[in-house]
């Protein structure tokens, strides 16, 4: 006995590495095990972007929605406190996925990869810059300077002092990162739900947009519409079908499953959905839905009856496809959850027995069908977009004039495209309202319009020494003053009282402030944006 | 078995002393001595009063003695227990009982690998004994130890039925695990455990953690000793710097006994909470809806005209029964003690769907076998099975007290109601939590198995080896079920009635395998006035942790088959496990001289799994001495008055090692994609962690006076821990942060770090009194008391440790802070100057707009902000530094101190036993009145007294007007949530009867006893929540003191027997 005592234990016996994780060490050694560490990137670290903060940002904020919940109902009215669970997840769930494509890019780096095919290798790489641009892109709109992070490691131990960087340098950065992706990612894969390299030239378009490079955003715009990998779904309501998921005018999107429970399925249909007579699953809470002032933007257009049709749903409305084994479902005279005698429809994809979930599936709280990052059609607007700001030339530090208008061929030819698919007229000219208007009617609910408004008064950014970013919006406010974010008083179809509520916003409130929590771990970030080492 | 050869001994020998030769006339007196159990007792010295005579009793305790014509009385000594004084008479029998006595200086305590009698202890340690916890209604051992014990803080974190406790030996010195080690009959367990119990579905917050000590049925327990100071605990080195809570189990003694201990008793809720009826809601709503600009409701037009509405809190509490049934047989024959239960206990809980029952087995054995060779075991086997009706924090209290009055529990048909539908499709209100508690499914069963084998191998006098091998085997399995259901207030459109359609299930197993081997050398000499005992020791011990966990969902064969294998769709299964091992060199050498000093050295190293090569060994020392200055001749003078004075100096280092395994290491874990299962980074490592070391000095005093009449202990210490492991939280622009609801499936965990250094300096004393001792009637009073004060010294530079809790829908933005200079988990926030009142305060206020959201806050013309909380600032102190408003540390949650007093009275064959118990100082956190009094939700009902809120006809007040949805400056964490967390409890009174043995002896009995105990009696406190006694949120010391709608500790009367047969 006390031979062995005397000897003591072997090493082994202290070298525990736990069975059913795996050490970074020992992973990135083939490509199929690369492929598997880029395919969370488009799920679970935005379920938290996409449960709800998100669309209360874009859709509520951005007045396409209204609600009465007590947890989102400030997103209606502003401002929105940065101790707000769901303001702090706006900031968690895209930081959330940095970390990762973050903790890919440098786990690479120190990986054993020798047995990988430098095509995988590259692409690999490629899609973790994708995401980790798509994420900062979310960032920069929703929180304007915000700190650039590539290796958590490098901020250990002095977390608490590391700066914000400014708006011009995050679109820097996020350029940089999008032309790294266009270059190494596959080219043509983005129907397998991985982004492609045309996925990171269709993002490219949009960023240049943004920064009113309109001759970089039409160059990946046109890169992207000629390259044949994308286009437009024949009918606008398969979009929004579950069984539609990666069609062929999805450019990038968030993957949802619904097999594995909330954090991995898309939620958006369970707060949404008028009724658990819909999603047959328990969930439907109705408890957001179009403002009346949506509404009217569809009436205006007048035919646009398609697009609405499955983008809002009207009392009365039937549709054949929601609970179909039982006849369709009618939205019952009474539906005005939030007050507006409307419901919403996009993302709205009926229950697990439904036809058009017989792929994907639908659960509580977690859909099948994927959320839109980009698609198409948006190209084909940028496209449109990117021609009328050329012919326009905005000054510096100024939006598109609304009134500036267009007749290019290209510009209307693509203007149309979006248009004839919606059900909506074809035009021969259009002006930079219209084209505003188009973009809300089209990508409604899709988490995109509140972005519009924040960008229309151009790519000017001015920080205060507190970190406030305090650039003119006189046209994003004028927009979003006349909105009607108010209630009927009456049973539909009785709208003859109307509660009238109409917003103004701040200028400094087209950006939201970072959460508490963060501001208190790290008080720079409250503090003037400090420019970014770009060397690599 | 030693314990009794030194009182046989001691017995012999003063019997030797004090026998005289005797001339007088003489008769004899003749009679029995047996002790408190009805065993009979041996070598007993009875003596003459006043007189010359001796005797000893014989093996059957039969005694004989002469006595002289005058004697009246005679004396019974034994040591260990209580003197007896009793007159005779000639002629008759006299039979005697002798009961232990509360001189604790001859018990023996457990130091770890290894006994000491107290008198000659070294360290600072406390003992509770099967008495002191006997007859408790409570389910683990762990609630019963408080106010027991000096120097130990134990919170209930719950009163929900095998629920954990909190339990602080001197303090918080750790984030990662500042519970004890726990050390049953030698095998080590941890008193921190949780994960086994999923959060119930619908439920927003953990369940409160299971106990691991819950598993333990305390009847079966004859001793607890703790040890406090790091003399004493190094000697578990890397384990030790919590403390180590050593339980023993009992052994056979004597002639064979059967005994059943068996009670059953009635809990109920003690306080409920004052909230709105329905008139008093329907007027509130209506008010609530004009300030948010909302229709009020017409059925609630005339409040009067409404009844009182559902009262949701007598809906969920219920009077519930509670039984125990335990069985025991004990005995030493041949030179073997035995001793074999078995026990059953079942607690229903108070609120609706909550249970626990336990079955419980257990043999011990012990042998000597040879003169050289003892051998032994103990052997254990628990199972519980525990229900959860809808969680604990924010669980069915939460919701039933939120729950509007207007909702009926039930329709006329007997289903379940649910709110009333507005015409628009409002839903007016929420979930039934009867329905709820009812329907949903959280159970845990575990089971248990645990022994021991040893043998002991005496070589040469004085040395023996003594070889060890432990096991701890568990398996548990939880199962949570969300069935499907749909019911709604009669009338109204099913389309809106609170339903799920689809059924959800998850069951989680694990296993748990520990094993470990000691080999234990052991000398023991004296010579002359000197003695050693030394010991030297060899110890591996391997852990093993395995969970596996499967989920689906879709039970279309119905809610009653809750089987993985029927989910229509199943979920992929999870697994995780984890391996740690550490192996151990101690040693430990006591020397005494001439009874008067005492040196005790002990050293121990670690190596352990849990650290990367290079950080993972370490030593840890610690000495102690002692001096009897009572034994001293200069002393002699004073020992008429006090008999025993003792100084007791200790200093030492002890570890904590308490990470999981394989935790400064980078690893990935899997999540699932559209493409199947993919991989996430799932920490950041820190290959440098090393252990937390504990730093601890003591200076102790243990004192006697008038032959133990008054007799206890005091200590001061001062505990420093150095660089202690915390799991650092990272800003989420590093790592990544949770979502919503807190789901956390892709961020990047942050590292465990050693990041600072905490001191706690702390004061403890015991005191023993006999007041009233004569044969008839004995009154005796323990008084315990336990102060410490906890300070941070040092984060490494770092930041504060800021912590937020959500419940449900409202978020705690940094509810507690820890910087340096101040407590551990201090809370941290606005402090509250009033509400804005006059038209100067509105002008002031316009010029300086407050900001406690976020954003600054403007005052308008009409009033709106003018009945807003308004928080006061530098600002408004004079100091116009233009800085925004400022937060204060607004108080600890840590206690001032606490006690416990027990008085024990006996009287013939009665005995009465009043423990209190109490906690002065420290703050709670009501996270529930910010619910129930936040007037910020349509559709919920509030605290009576929030409808005082303020108007322009009702200024009179503190509470502001209501104030739609969440993040508003009203319900942001301020000094307005803060409550004092004292309490005085009368925690247990208890009077019992023994059955006289005449009686007793007819019904075949050695002993009865009945007893009625009232539990958790009264409560004099000023907080204004359920109970405010909150513990800390699942063991979290950052999360101290935090009400989140716990379950209440519930008043509990029980009828009980103890009897012997």
């Amino acid at each position: 006995m006390s031979g062995i005592i005397l000897t003591g234990c072997s090493k082994s016996f202290f070298d525990r590495v736990p069975g059913t994780s795996v050490t970074t060490g020992s992973y990135y050694q083939t490509d199929a095990q690369l492929m598997a560490a880029t395919a969370p990137l488009y799920g679970t670290p935005w379920f938290g972007f996409n449960n709800k903060c998100g669309w209360a940002m874009t859709e509520i904020t951005g007045g396409n929605m209204r609600t009465w919940s007590s947890d989102i109902s400030m997103f209606g009215s502003l401002p929105v406190s940065n101790a707000n669970t769901e303001e702090r997840t706006l900031w968690n769930s895209p930081f959330t996925v940095v970390a990762q494509c973050n903790a890919l890019i440098n786990n690479i780096a120190n990986a054993n990869t020798s047995g990988v095919t430098p095509s995988a290798l590259s692409n690999a790489l490629g899609e973790a810059h994708l995401m980790r641009g798509v994420a900062y892109f979310y960032l920069v709109r929703t929180f304007g300077n915000v700190p650039l992070i590539e290796n958590t490691s490098d901020f250990l131990g002095n977390f608490d002092s590391v700066p914000t960087r400014s708006i011009p340098d995050v679109y820097k950065f996020i350029v940089r990162d999008l032309k790294f992706a266009e270059a190494n990612c596959t080219a043509n894969v983005a129907a397998t739900g991985h982004g492609s390299s045309g996925s990171a030239s269709a993002m490219l378009a949009k960023v240049y947009l943004y920064m009113q490079n309109y001759d970089s955003a039409r160059i990946e715009a046109e890169k992207v519409i000629n390259s044949g990998e994308f286009a437009l779904m024949d009918n606008f309501g398969d979009l929004f079908r579950g069984n539609n998921n990666n069609n062929k005018e999805s450019i990038l999107a968030m993957q949802w499953i619904s097999n594995a429970g909330y954090d991995y399925g898309n939620s958006i249909q369970a707060s949404w959905a008028y009724s658990n007579a819909i999603t047959q699953t328990g969930d439907g809470y109705g408890s957001a839905a179009p403002t009346i002032d949506l509404v009217r933007a569809f009436e205006k257009e007048g035919g646009d009856t398609v697009r609405r049709h499955y983008t809002i749903m009207l009392p009365g409305e039937h549709y054949a496809e929601l609970n179909a084994n039982n006849g369709g479902f009618t939205l019952p005279l009474a539906a005005s959850s939030q007050g507006t005698q409307a419901q919403a429809k996009k993302y709205v994809i009926g229950g697990p027995n439904d036809p058009d979930n017989s792929l994907y599936g639908t659960a509580a709280q977690a859909g099948g069908n994927n959320t839109y990052i980009m698609r198409y059609a948006d190209v084909l607007l940028i496209e449109a977009e990117a021609i009328l700001g050329q012919q326009a030339k905005p000054a510096a530090g100024k939006g598109i004039d609304t009134l500036a208008s267009t007749s290019d061929a290209t510009a209307v030819k693509y203007y149309n495209m979006v248009r004839k698919r919606a059900g909506a007229g074809q035009v021969k000219s259009f002006t930079y309202r219209d084209l505003l208007n188009e973009r809300r009617l089209e990508f409604a609910l899709e988490m995109d319009y509140w972005f519009d408004l924040g960008r229309v008064d151009g790519f000017n950014a001015t920080t205060t020494s507190n970190g406030v970013q305090t650039a003119p919006h006189p046209v994003g406010r004028a927009l979003i003053a006349q909105q009607e974010r108010g209630t009927y008083a009456n049973a539909y179809p009785d709208k003859s009282v109307l509660y009238s509520s109409k917003i103004t916003v701040a200028d400094n409130e087209f950006y939201f402030l970072v959460p508490a929590n963060e501001t208190t771990s790290d008080p720079k970030l409250l503090q003037s944006p400090v420019p970014y080492d770009f060397t690599w | 078995m030693i314990k009794e050869k030194y009182y046989k001994l001691f017995a012999f020998l003063s019997f030797i002393l004090l026998t005289g030769t005797v001339f007088a006339q003489t008769r004899i007196v003749k009679g029995n001595v047996k002790d408190e159990n009805g065993q009979p007792l041996e070598l007993v010295s009875v003596s003459e009063v006043g007189g010359n005579h001796q005797a000893l009793t014989e093996k059957n305790g039969d005694f004989s003695i002469e006595v002289a014509p005058d004697s009246k009385f005679l004396q019974f000594v034994y040591t260990g227990k209580k003197n007896v004084v009793k007159a005779f008479e000639a002629g008759k029998p006299l039979n005697i009982q002798m009961v232990s006595t509360d001189s604790k200086l001859n018990d023996v305590v457990v130091i770890g690998y290894g006994t000491q009698k107290r008198g000659d202890l070294n360290a600072a340690a406390s003992s509770i004994s099967a008495k002191d916890i006997e007859n408790l209604p409570n389910a683990s051992i762990d609630q019963m130890m408080q106010g027991k014990a000096a120097g130990v803080t134990i919170t209930q974190n719950s009163g929900q039925p095998g629920s954990n406790t909190s339990v602080h030996i001197r303090g918080i010195t750790s984030f990662n695990g500042s519970e004890p080690l726990y050390v049953i009959d030698g095998v080590e367990m941890t008193g921190a455990q949780g994960g086994e119990q999923q959060t119930t579905p619908g439920s927003s917050q953990q369940e409160t953690g299971v106990s691991p000590l819950a598993m333990l049925n305390p009847n079966d327990i004859e001793s607890i000793d703790i040890l406090k100071d790091a003399a004493a605990t190094a000697i578990y080195g890397s384990r030790g710097s919590n403390g180590v809570v050593f339980i023993t189990t009992k052994h056979g003694r004597g002639s064979a006994v059967v005994s059943y201990d068996g009670f059953v008793g009635a809990q109920k809720q003690g306080k409920l909470l004052d909230v709105m009826n329905l008139q008093q809601y329907a007027q509130f709503e209506s008010d609530l809806a004009r300030a948010f600009g909302m229709q009020p409701r017409t059925e609630f037009s005339n409040p009067s005209a409404l009844g009182k509405g559902t009262d949701w809190q007598k809906a969920i509490f219920n009077t519930a029964l509670e039984t125990s049934h335990n069985i025991s047989v004990s005995g030493n024959a041949n030179k073997t003690d035995y001793y074999l239960s078995g026990g059953y206990f079942d607690q229903d809980g108070t609120v609706t769907g909550f249970n626990f029952k336990r079955y419980t087995f257990r043999a011990n054995l012990n042998s000597q076998v040879t003169d050289w060779l003892k051998m032994g075991g103990t052997f254990g086997g628990m199972r519980s099975n525990q229900d959860i009706g809808m969680g604990d924090n924010t669980g069915v209290i939460y919701y039933a007290l939120l729950t509007p009055p207007d909702q009926p529990v039930y329709n006329a048909d007997g289903t379940f109601a649910g709110p009333s539908v507005s015409s628009d499709g409002t839903v007016l209100g929420g979930l039934n939590p009867v329905q709820q508690a009812l329907a949903k499914t959280n159970n845990l069963v575990r089971n248990q198995v645990n022994g021991s084998v040893y043998a002991e191998i005496k070589f040469l006098k004085g040395l023996s080896l003594r070889s060890e091998l432990n096991g701890d085997f568990h398996w548990s399995d939880n199962l949570t079920f969300n069935p499907t259901y749909s019911y709604g207030l009669t009338g109204t459109d099913p389309s809106k009635w609170q339903s799920n359609q689809t059924a959800t299930m998850a069951r989680r197993t694990s296993n748990s395998t520990y094993w470990s081997w000691k080999e234990i050398l052991n000398y023991n000499q004296s010579w002359g006035k000197h003695s050693l005992n030394a010991m030297a020791g060899h110890e591996t011990w391997y852990s093993y942790y395995d969970q596996l966990g499967f989920s689906g969902t879709g039970f279309v064969a119905g809610n009653d088959l809750k089987s993985i294998a029927l989910a229509t769709e199943q979920n992929p299964a999870t697994e995780s496990n984890s391996t740690s091992t550490m192996e151990s060199f101690l040693a430990r050498a006591i020397y005494s001289y001439d009874n008067k000093y005492s040196l005790t050295a002990n050293i121990r190293r670690d190596k352990s799994s849990n650290f990367a090569e290079g950080y993972n060994v370490a030593y840890f020392p610690g000495v102690a001495a002692s001096w009897k200055i009572s034994n001293e001749p200069f002393f002699q003078k004073a020992k008429t008055v006090v008999d025993n004075f003792k100084l007791r100096l200790s200093y030492g280092t002890t570890g904590n090692s308490s990470i999981p395994a394989y935790a400064y290491g980078a690893t990935l874990h899997t999540v699932q994609t559209w493409q199947g299962v993919g991989f996430v980074a799932s920490n950041v490592p820190n290959l440098k962690l090393q252990w937390e070391t504990a730093i601890q000095s003591n200076l102790g005093i243990d004192f006697g006076i008038l032959n133990e009449r008054l007799s206890g202990s005091a200590d001061f210490y001062i505990k420093t821990s150095k660089d202690f492991l915390f799991h650092q939280p990272l800003p989420a622009f590093l790592v990544g942060g949770p979502n919503d609801y807190d789901d956390q499936t892709s961020v990047v965990s942050s590292p465990y770090v050693n990041a600072g250094n905490i001191r706690n300096t702390g004061f403890e004393f015991t005191i023993n009194s006999r007041n009233i001792t004569n044969d008839k009637f004995q009154w005796n009073t323990t008084l315990t008391f336990s102060r410490y004060k906890n300070k941070v010294m040092s984060l490494n530079g770092a930041p504060a440790i800021v912590q937020s809790k959500s419940l449900a829908y409202i978020t705690l933005a940094d509810i507690t802070r820890t910087i340096v200079g101040q407590p551990v988990g201090e809370f941290y926030g606005y402090k509250v100057k009033g509400l804005v009142q006059t038209e100067d305060d509105l002008k002031w206020l316009a010029q300086h707009p407050q900001n406690v959201t976020g954003t600054p806050q403007t005052v308008t013309s009409d009033r709106t902000n003018a009945n807003h909380i308004w928080y006061g600032d530098i600002m408004y102190e004079g100091n116009n530094d233009g800085a925004q408003n400022t937060k204060y540390a607004l108080g600890s949650p840590n206690p001032d101190f606490t006690y416990g007093l027990t008085n024990t009275f006996d009287y013939k064959n009665w005995e009465l036993n009043v423990f209190v118990y109490g906690s002065q100082g420290g703050k709670i956190l009501n996270a529930l009145a910010i619910q129930l009094q936040g007037l910020n939700s349509m559709y919920q009902n509030q605290l009576a007294s929030a409808a005082n809120y303020w108007t322009a006809e009702n200024t009179q007040t503190s509470i502001p007007a209501p104030y739609g949805g969440l993040g508003n400056p009203n319900v942001v964490m301020s000094d307005r949530w803060l409550e004092s967390a004292s309490f005085l409890r009368i925690q247990n009174v208890r009077l019992g009867y023994n059955l006289p043995d005449k009686i007793a002896k007819k019904l075949a009995l050695k002993n009865l006893k009945l007893y009625l105990s009232g539990q958790n009696l009264f409560v004099i406190t000023g907080y204004s929540g359920l109970d405010p006694e909150i513990g800390s949120y699942n063991q979290d010391p950052t999360l101290q003191n935090i009400d989140l709608g716990r379950y209440p500790s519930p008043r509990v009367f029980t009828f009980g027997i103890n009897a012997q047969f």
